[in-house]
């Protein structure tokens, strides 16, 4: 009953909500409407056998076949060879959606002039070290500050709002163990965080087109990450509780505006002037944002420092957790 | 409104000696009392008398200095069988505002090994209408009795109510007195602080009186009135109050408590003073005299 009265009030209470689940949703078709633009002139390379007309300008077209090894050189997101009929699509960009681009070459291919039909289409999917559009990073960079916003948040709502109006005065006079206290919370703060992403990723697909769904293979991973992430943002907001007390949600807020601009989430940190870019290594976003990418398949991190990095996170947060509420549970 | 019928022989808690010295104030300075199955026991006294910090060191919210405290006649400290025994409601109450009166219900009763149903309780308190509110969408007086009601949530031995009226239009108070007796006749003991005088006196077994943190007098609201030697109190505007020598100022308003009222009455009348009350002492006058100071 804790952990669902934890869950509710994230959803009815105004300013939970929209930090939680609004907010990242604003954030994310804000910087989606800008960075989208740039998205969909997707870079192409194509040989082909017939002679196609009224291609995009920034298409490049390709004299001969290329091998795999030189279509890794080419710096473009899709590679498209077209002979003899058949199409075969070399993605570059697993995450950036390609079928309109496909598409319109079918078509020209197919309509060129004393051509056979085509015979099949044929997507081949060439792993190497990927990197991340530009819209891919800012989609996880907003599932990176969102995450941020419901751990920090619910660490101040309960360790400084709470502790004001006297609802731990409430449940000291009860039997509710602090190991259930702090489960329920974050508990309810993990499924929160899970819907919260789980939203930004179904708007990033349906209007951005750019999928950021996770294989099944990676799901615990991702769930650890959502799960590591809280922590550590619930411990951050235990800190500012106890340093800060009743100011302690304003604090947050000033945070979350800086931690926004300077962790390197919204846009890459080498952007900043360098003092800046030393600011990120304090914001714990920048290592969700690490994290996250990892779990894209994005190899910023070795496996054993993500693991690390996630159990890190998540003792953090336990002990800062677990020490507030002995803290605001013992007698004065 | 009687309370002093038959009450429950069983000491529900037993407070011995206890102290509790901040560095500059004895704010509990080696006060005892019991209170028993079945009754209301009423602490009062003015602000920063002690009373507060009484209550919060038995419930285990401030730790005590020395003293013995014993809960139900079999411990002695606040273990998790007295949490589920004991009942509370504080002066200034909180909750999660955006849960609803049957949510907030629930999940108290979820803190507690027994409860009373959370139907019969919403009920007894008449929040029926607001089951489905959330609590930020209640009046005050609607929250106040939320509040009284989580104090029973746990069906406890001992409860206790700090201002548990307070807010409350007087028809609701009366109301809330009335469920409070039943309560108490349902053999729970009940320790109780409150500002409203005619409260203590209606629903109190025994009153204790306390000041700078001492008990100062003790007993049932009637024994207090009767052993205070006060027969008649005239109640007349502050201004007028240079006419006595003996006379008490608590606000817009002077007391003069005396047995000679005939002489009073006449030499204010003497003086034009034609707006002054004379009436039989209550519970208020006894706590005027002993401490000086009116409740505010």
């Amino acid at each position: 009953m804790l952990f669902y009265s934890f869950l509710t009030v994230n959803f009815r209470n105004g300013f939970l909500f929209f930090m939680n689940i609004i907010l990242p949703v604003v954030l994310l078709l804000l910087f989606g409407s800008v960075f989208g633009k740039q998205e969909s002139q997707i870079t192409v390379a194509f040989y082909s056998d017939r002679q196609l007309t009224d291609l995009n300008s920034n298409w490049n077209r390709l004299e001969s076949i290329p091998t795999v090894e030189e279509m890794k050189e080419m710096d473009r997101d899709i590679v498209i060879i077209a002979n003899d009929g058949k199409i075969d699509v070399y993605l570059l960009s697993s995450f950036s959606s390609v079928d309109s681009e496909v598409t319109m070459f079918r078509l020209k291919y197919a309509s060129a002039q004393n051509e056979k039909p085509i015979v099949n289409i044929v997507e081949n999917k060439i792993t190497f070290k990927r990197q991340l559009s530009d819209l891919e990073y800012i989609m996880i960079g907003v599932i990176a500050i969102s995450l941020f916003s419901v751990g920090m948040n619910a660490g101040v709502t309960l360790f400084s709002e709470y502790v004001q109006y006297g609802l731990f005065r409430r449940f000291m006079l009860t039997n509710v163990n602090r190991l259930y206290l702090l489960l329920s919370a974050t508990g309810a703060q993990i499924i929160t965080g899970i819907i919260s992403s789980g939203l930004v990723i179904a708007i990033s697909w349906l209007i951005f087109k750019v999928n950021l769904f996770i294989s099944p293979q990676f799901i615990f991973m991702y769930l650890f990450v959502v799960f590591a992430s809280i922590m550590v943002s619930l411990g951050l907001g235990v800190v500012l509780s106890l340093i800060f007390k009743k100011s302690a949600s304003t604090i947050a807020q000033i945070l979350y505006t800086i931690f926004m601009f300077f962790s390197g989430v919204y846009f890459p940190i080498t952007f900043l002037p360098k003092p800046l870019q030393i600011v990120s290594y304090f914001t714990p976003p920048r290592y969700m944002h690490v994290l996250f990418q990892k779990v894209y398949g994005i190899d910023i991190i070795s496996i054993q420092g993500f693991w690390i990095t996630c159990v890190l996170f998540i003792v953090i947060g336990a002990a800062l957790g677990s020490y507030a509420i002995g803290k605001f549970l013992k007698p004065a | 409104m009687s309370n002093n019928g038959e009450t429950g022989s069983a000491t529900v808690l037993e407070v011995n000696n206890l102290k509790k010295y901040y560095p500059s104030v004895k704010a509990v300075d080696d006060i005892s009392f019991e209170v028993n199955a079945g009754e209301i026991v009423s602490i009062l006294g003015p602000n920063g008398a002690g009373k507060t910090t009484t209550i919060e060191i038995i419930e285990g919210l401030r730790t005590k200095d020395e003293g013995e405290i014993s809960y139900f006649g079999r411990f002695k400290e606040v273990n998790n069988e007295v949490k589920n025994r004991v009942g509370v409601c504080f002066q200034e109450n909180s909750f999660f505002e955006d849960l609803t009166v049957s949510e907030t219900i629930r999940l108290y009763k979820s803190l507690y090994e027994k409860s009373l149903d959370t139907k019969e309780l919403i009920e007894i308190f008449e929040l029926e209408e607001k089951v489905k509110t959330r609590i930020r969408h209640l009046s005050g007086g609607q929250k106040q009795r939320l509040a009284v009601a989580l104090a029973f949530v746990n069906d406890p031995d001992l409860v206790f109510l700090d201002e548990p009226t307070v807010g409350l239009d007087p028809h609701a108070r009366r109301n809330l007195w009335e469920i409070i007796l039943k309560f108490k006749s349902q053999g729970k003991g009940i320790v109780l602080t409150t500002h409203y005088m005619d409260e203590a006196q209606q629903l109190s077994d025994k009153v204790y009186i306390m000041d700078h943190g001492n008990i100062i007098t003790a007993g049932s609201p009637q024994e207090l009135i009767n052993s205070s030697g006060l027969e008649s109190v005239i109640e007349f505007p502050e201004e007028s109050s240079a006419l006595f020598e003996d006379v008490i100022i608590a606000g817009e308003y002077a007391y003069l408590h005396t047995r000679d009222t005939v002489s009073a009455i006449r030499k204010l009348l003497e003086s034009n003073v034609t707006n002054f009350v004379v009436r039989q002492p209550t519970l208020e006058d006894v706590f005027l005299k002993l401490t000086g100071k009116k409740i505010d």
